[in-house]
């Protein structure tokens, strides 16, 4: 890597100031997206400011109106120890099994996850299906942003070179909430998705008809995506293998995948549907 | 450019150093503190090689920046069984889990970080621990085995 | 004192391999890990382009640059070509008119550190004129495509050899099967980047560090290359990560490395990055495989006809002998009276190819295995049934000219019958659930177990060993063999100490020092065990006949009478009358003034170049068998295919250390075998490798490993020691067959390209009409 000054920042202000006060600034959290990057060449910053010893950044908090407050420093392994998220968010619960390997989900921060912009990000889709908001700080103040509309292009967001992640707040889950992440790979770890489905359905009181139902999917656009059309067919409705499959079917009309490495377009088109169906039939002996 | 004076507590003794802001921890350790047990096998995190336990916590050193484990606490597979061998070494020496060697020391490294909080986890805990070390050599079953051995007698 | 005198005391017995403390601990010292005062780090330049010319090479500014000591290109070289096959190499280190693959070697820096050198390397300016490129042998052959040596069409070489009649073998057939096969180009994936260090002393010797399977051989290649008598250039092979048959030979790499040192008067460190393993290093050759089978109604083979179209690469290495090899095997693995086999080996503008473990044998045996059960279904047998119908017989001769003698194949399939429950689980069962299937399917092999003689000149698979006896009764042995990993160390030093009647902890053994020990070929074709095996069992008769010299005097009894055994030397029909082996070599050494040597040459007696016309011939002095089963559930949905379990039988011989063949078996099975059938590709755009990281090239990880049950079948081999033959490279030969076969019977579809990926199997099922896809 080219070399570079590195700061470790006491606090989000000092870290607004040291990113106004040098110029090619990156944010320095677990580092695992950044250091290969950097050591590629794809990019050299003049100015890392390390945010890991910031306090209060690496913690959950359940809020007094039931949401639930995600630092952006939290790691996949601090979720994976966490009751509360295997208890009530295993959609988020089980994306951060299956990422990358032990070391990566050590480091990795869910922040860095989701500022690293990528559409295969495996916190993503549960963070859409959780309509996550995100906190972004400036010298200016703050403003807050869904997930789902966070992201411009491959590797890009709209944060701006000024700006901080400070929370990720998920809101109150209703009750009779489940979801489920499923991610499809060659192998059974050290994987990027070929692709990826998050579905979060809320029954409602009678445990029969779907009040409301997110999907998203990742690697299977330039950006993670929310398929509302599909979710429209199934809300309001009981949930049976037919409705299922034609939900799954509208799926495939929301995506736009490529060819690459990893699979061909038709095959992530197939296994859009396929996968979509597993999930919601999953989500069916929840009930 | 970035220089600083860091120190570590490397296998329980404190060390003093100064760095590069852009050398990592796995530079630091192989090329400035002569501890070559840990093995430099693709330097982007993807194959478990340089795997050290820091802060508790099983990490590839090829993606830390030596400046940030400033203050932190490093096992390497050098301050592991330095007087006694440590009953995963032993197992895996009896148990036929170790071929080229050159993934050995991550693997050590992992596998202890996994005892060392949860003395008795099942294979799939293993496996989920352990996935992030390659073994070219196909040692994965006869590592499972000494892992097994050592958790028999625990 | 009552002695089982036939036992064998270590031989056969489950030993820890004796260099385990020392990698566990972290001690042991590879390439990257060994550091002498005033080192540089070396970096190699190399092409962006895949077919160029190279018009002029600037380095000045490179060389000017601080903390630069060298910057070199073809001009400091003799510009030779080097290669295992001198005839037809023509490869240099640093390429001067020509580059022919992204990747290829044009100029190379030794700096102070890393950052300088590779600092200098972007200043280097190298003028190209960029010349069409061609990726494909096909296209590579077609009139009017780029030439990229002075071949026409290509055509590095063409081969072709029949034996028996197959015209009317295919007359006579009752069913001819046909099909093609593809099998891709494939990264050895070391653990252990590749590299040297290379350091020029005051009086002008080179001491060379490595990563090599070859020491004594890369001796002999770089005073060819460098132009400097061999006395002046030792080959130290240091502990090695991994070699696969990658290391087999020089590389540009070690060359390099010399070149620099020379220059600099300084230790000269080069080792690649995961990046340059990927982009530059040899590979697995990739091939096109026509395979047509001609069989009786009653199952018999009758006729076998290939052809091979192999990708070259840019340069020749070993590409003639790994396709001869691939081919031929047609005539090998079982009995069959017709064959006929070509091959064209075509360059083209992709890296090039090189030994890859099973030389050629993984690919056709996959082909050879998927028709075997083809036919199997044709003719209404079972898959195990119809092999062992066919299956080579010990002390037999195969129609090509090979001298099988211990062969346990038919043991092999008839194990993996009993142990995989074959019967039972091949039936089909009603009411399977419909998305996911199972299925178990076999295969077999048959591989060289002992090296081979036509490499390095017409009569070259020797071996040679020596071991002093020590005063105090333990040993120094030493061997020109190379510990890649695999345990050869072990092996040889247990196969000593079984000789010399001593425990495996008093043999102390050196090996692939080129200064102090003997020469040997090295470790490829899985000879080690065997031929290096000879030549330790030869030296140490050899020093045993001395020491009994001395015993006897002592014993008062004649040489010939004597055992050595369990650290004692005693009258075999008397065994109450012994004595220590210490007191011998204490005798031999302050009485007798008579310090104990053995010699042992094991120059291959038994094996013989094949003619050069006919192709006839006996090239290998064992035969290796073995049979895999494999037990797979397919996801007929997503088409990923999980590997329950294999059952692997292996004929070796006998097993020197049970535990160890246990290690190599499964590990060929677990990461390079499964790998090959289901996840390994290098995918190429335009000549250059795209996927170079463990994320999008993918090796099997722990979380895909599956049970593997392994047995050992001992036929004890007449000529190799205590039995042995060698088992490396047939570890992962059928794997990729087996599960191709396993989920032929879960979901009825072939996957005739490999790897088998989901997307493949997705495809294949759809495509297929009996099954329906919820």
């Amino acid at each position: 890597m080219r070399n570079f000054e590195y700061f470790r920042a006491e606090s989000l202000e000092e870290t607004i100031f040291l990113i106004q006060k040098n110029g090619q600034t990156k944010i320095l959290a677990g580092g695992t997206d950044l250091i290969p990057k950097m050591k590629r060449y794809e990019i050299s910053p003049k100015t890392l400011i390390d945010i890991k010893r910031i306090p209060d950044l690496r913690k959950f908090k359940c809020n007094g109106d039931g949401s639930l407050s995600i630092g952006p420093l939290v790691t996949f392994s601090d979720i994976l120890d966490d009751s509360v998220i295997k208890g009530s968010y295993p959609i988020l619960y089980q994306s951060a099994q299956v990422l990358g390997t032990a070391q990566t989900r050590n480091r990795a921060t869910i922040g860095g996850n989701i500022c690293n912009g990528s559409p295969a990000g495996d916190s993503i889709p549960p963070l859409i299906c959780l309509d996550a908001q995100l906190r972004l700080i400036n010298q200016e103040g703050e403003r807050w942003i869904s997930v789902e509309h966070f992201f411009e292009s491959p590797q890009k967001t709209c944060l701006r070179s000024d700006e901080l992640l400070s929370e990720i707040k998920i809101p109150p889950l209703r009750p009779k909430t489940f979801g489920a992440y499923m991610k499809l790979g060659a192998r059974k770890a050290l994987e990027i998705a070929i692709i990826s489905v998050g579905v979060l359905i809320t029954f409602s009181k009678e445990l029969e008809i779907v009040d409301d139902i997110r999907i998203s999917l990742g690697s299977v656009a330039p950006i993670p995506i929310r398929c509302r059309q599909a979710e429209d067919i199934l809300k309001g409705k009981e949930i049976t293998e037919d409705i299922i499959k034609k939900t799954s079917l509208e799926v495939q009309k929301n995506i736009n995948p490529i060819s690459d490495l990893r699979g061909t377009s038709e095959y992530r088109y197939e296994m859009a549907y396929i996968l979509t169906k597993r999930a919601l039939e999953g989500l069916i002996t929840k009930q | 450019m970035g220089k600083k004076s860091i120190r570590i507590q490397l296998n329980q003794e404190a060390v003093e150093c100064t760095v590069d802001d852009n050398m990592t921890l796995l530079d630091l350790l192989r090329d400035v503190l002569d501890l070559t047990g840990t093995k430099k096998g693709c330097d982007t995190g993807e194959c478990g090689a340089c795997t050290v336990i820091l802060d508790g916590k099983t990490v590839n050193a090829c993606l830390i920046l030596a400046v940030d484990a400033d203050g932190s606490e490093v096992q390497t597979i050098e301050g592991t069984g330095k007087l006694n061998l440590h009953p995963l070494q032993i197992s895996f020496v009896e148990n036929g889990a170790i071929q080229c060697g050159f993934c050995t020391p991550g693997f050590i490294m992992s596998a202890k970080a996994l005892l060392d909080r949860n003395p008795k986890p099942t294979d799939e805990e293993i496996k989920n621990a352990l996935s992030g070390n390659l073994c070219r050599c196909g040692s994965y079953n006869k590592i499972l085995t000494a892992m097994h051995k050592v958790i028999s007698k625990e | 004192m009552s002695v089982n005198k036939d036992e064998c005391d270590v031989v056969g017995k489950n030993l820890p391999r004796i260099d385990a403390l020392t990698k566990v601990r972290g001690e042991a010292k590879y390439v990257s890990d060994i550091k002498v005062p005033g080192m540089l780090c070396g970096k190699i330049l190399r092409s962006p382009l895949a077919h160029a010319r190279v018009l002029n090479i600037d380095s000045t500014r490179a060389e000017c640059l601080h903390g630069v000591k060298a910057v070199i290109t073809y001009k400091d070289t003799l510009k030779k070509v080097f290669g295992v096959n001198m005839r037809t190499a023509n490869n240099l280190l640093l390429q001067n008119e020509k580059v022919r693959y992204v990747g290829d070697q044009v100029g190379a820096v030794a700096a102070v550190d890393e950052e300088i050198a590779l600092e200098a390397l972007s200043l280097i300016k190298v003028d190209y004129e960029e010349l069409p490129g061609v990726f494909n042998p096909f296209e590579a052959m077609k009139p009017g495509a780029p030439k990229i040596h002075k071949e026409e069409n290509n055509i590095a070489l063409s081969a072709s050899r029949s034996f028996g009649d197959i015209e009317r073998g295919f007359a006579q057939s009752d069913f001819i099967v046909e099909d093609e096969f593809y099998s891709p180009p494939i990264a050895h994936c070391c653990l252990e980047p590749r590299g040297c260090m290379a350091s020029v002393d005051a009086s002008g010797r080179l001491t060379v560090w490595s990563t090599t399977q070859t020491p004594h051989p890369l001796r002999e290649e770089l005073s060819d290359v460098l132009g400097i008598p061999m006395a002046r250039i030792r080959v130290i092979q240091q502990f090695m990560g991994g070699g696969f048959g990658s290391r087999m030979g020089m590389d540009p790499i070690d060359g390099i490395a010399c070149l620099l040192s020379l220059k600099t008067g300084k230790p000269v460190r080069i080792v690649n990055t995961r990046d340059e393993e990927f982009l530059s290093s040899r590979i697995r050759y990739p091939m096109w495989i026509w395979l047509k089978t001609g069989v009786k109604r009653n199952g018999r083979l009758h006729v076998r006809q290939v052809n091979i179209i192999t990708d070259n690469g840019a340069y020749n290495m070993e590409g003639d002998s790994v396709m001869g090899n691939a081919i031929g095997k047609i005539a090998q693995l079982y009995a069959i009276p017709n064959v006929k086999y070509e091959g064209k080996l075509v360059y083209t503008n992709n890296v090039y190819g090189g030994p890859c473990r099973g030389y050629g044998n993984p690919q056709i045996t996959y082909a050879i295995e998927i028709q075997m059960d083809k036919i199997a279904e044709i003719v209404n047998m079972d898959p195990a049934e119809i092999r062992l119908m066919n299956a080579n017989d010990p002390n037999s001769t195969t129609v090509s000219g090979l001298q099988i003698t211990s062969c346990g194949l038919k043991d092999c399939i008839r194990e993996v019958v009993e142990i995989s429950g074959w019967k039972g689980k091949r039936s089909k069962k009603p009411g399977q659930q419909l998305s996911i299937r199972r299925g178990i399917g076999m295969a077999t092999m048959i591989h060289g177990g002992a090296g081979v003689k036509f490499f390095w000149g017409d009569n070259c698979n020797f071996s040679a060993s020596t071991v002093k006896l020590n005063s105090d009764g333990t040993a120094d042995l030493f061997t020109g063999s190379a510990e890649l990993g695999q345990g050869s160390n072990t092996v040889l030093a247990m196969i000593a100490a079984e000789e010399l009647g001593l425990k495996l902890e008093d043999i102390n053994i050196t090996n692939g020092d080129t200064l102090i020990t003997p020469s040997c070929r090295g470790a490829w074709a899985s000879r080690q065990t065997f031929t290096a095996g000879l030549a330790v069992k030869l030296a140490c008769q050899d020093a045993k006949r001395q020491l009994f010299e001395f015993a006897g005097y002592l014993l008062e009894a004649n040489p010939e009478d004597l055992v050595a055994k369990g650290r004692s030397i005693f009258v075999k029909e008397n065994p109450s009358k012994s004595i220590p082996i210490a007191k011998a070599t204490s005798e031999a050494y302050f009485n007798m003034g008579t310090p104990i040597i053995g010699k042992g040459v094991n120059s291959d007696p038994w094996s013989s170049k094949p003619d050069p016309k006919t192709g006839y011939g006996n090239p290998t002095s064992a035969y290796a068998f073995a049979t895999q089963a494999a037990e797979v559930e397919v996801d007929t949905q997503t088409g990923y295919v999980k590997v329950l379990n294999m059952y692997c039988a292996h004929d070796v011989g006998k097993a020197i250390n049970p535990l160890m063949a246990e290690c190599q078996i499964e590990g060929g099975v677990l990461s390079m075998g499964m790998g090959y059938a289901l996840t390994e590709k290098l995918i190429m755009e335009n000549g250059e490798v795209k996927n170079r990281n463990f994320t999008d090239y993918r090796i099997m990880t722990m979380a895909d490993s599956c049970n593997v049950h392994t047995i050992l079948v001992e036929t004890i081999d007449p000529r190799g020691p205590f039995g042995a033959k060698g088992v490396g490279e047939p570890a992962m030969i059928p794997t990729a067959a087996a599960i191709a076969n396993a989920i032929y019977n879960a979901v009825g579809v072939w996957i005739l390209d490999l790897p088998i990926t989901p997307e493949k199997v997705v495809k294949a099922i759809k495509n297929k009409q009996e099954l329906k896809v919820v």
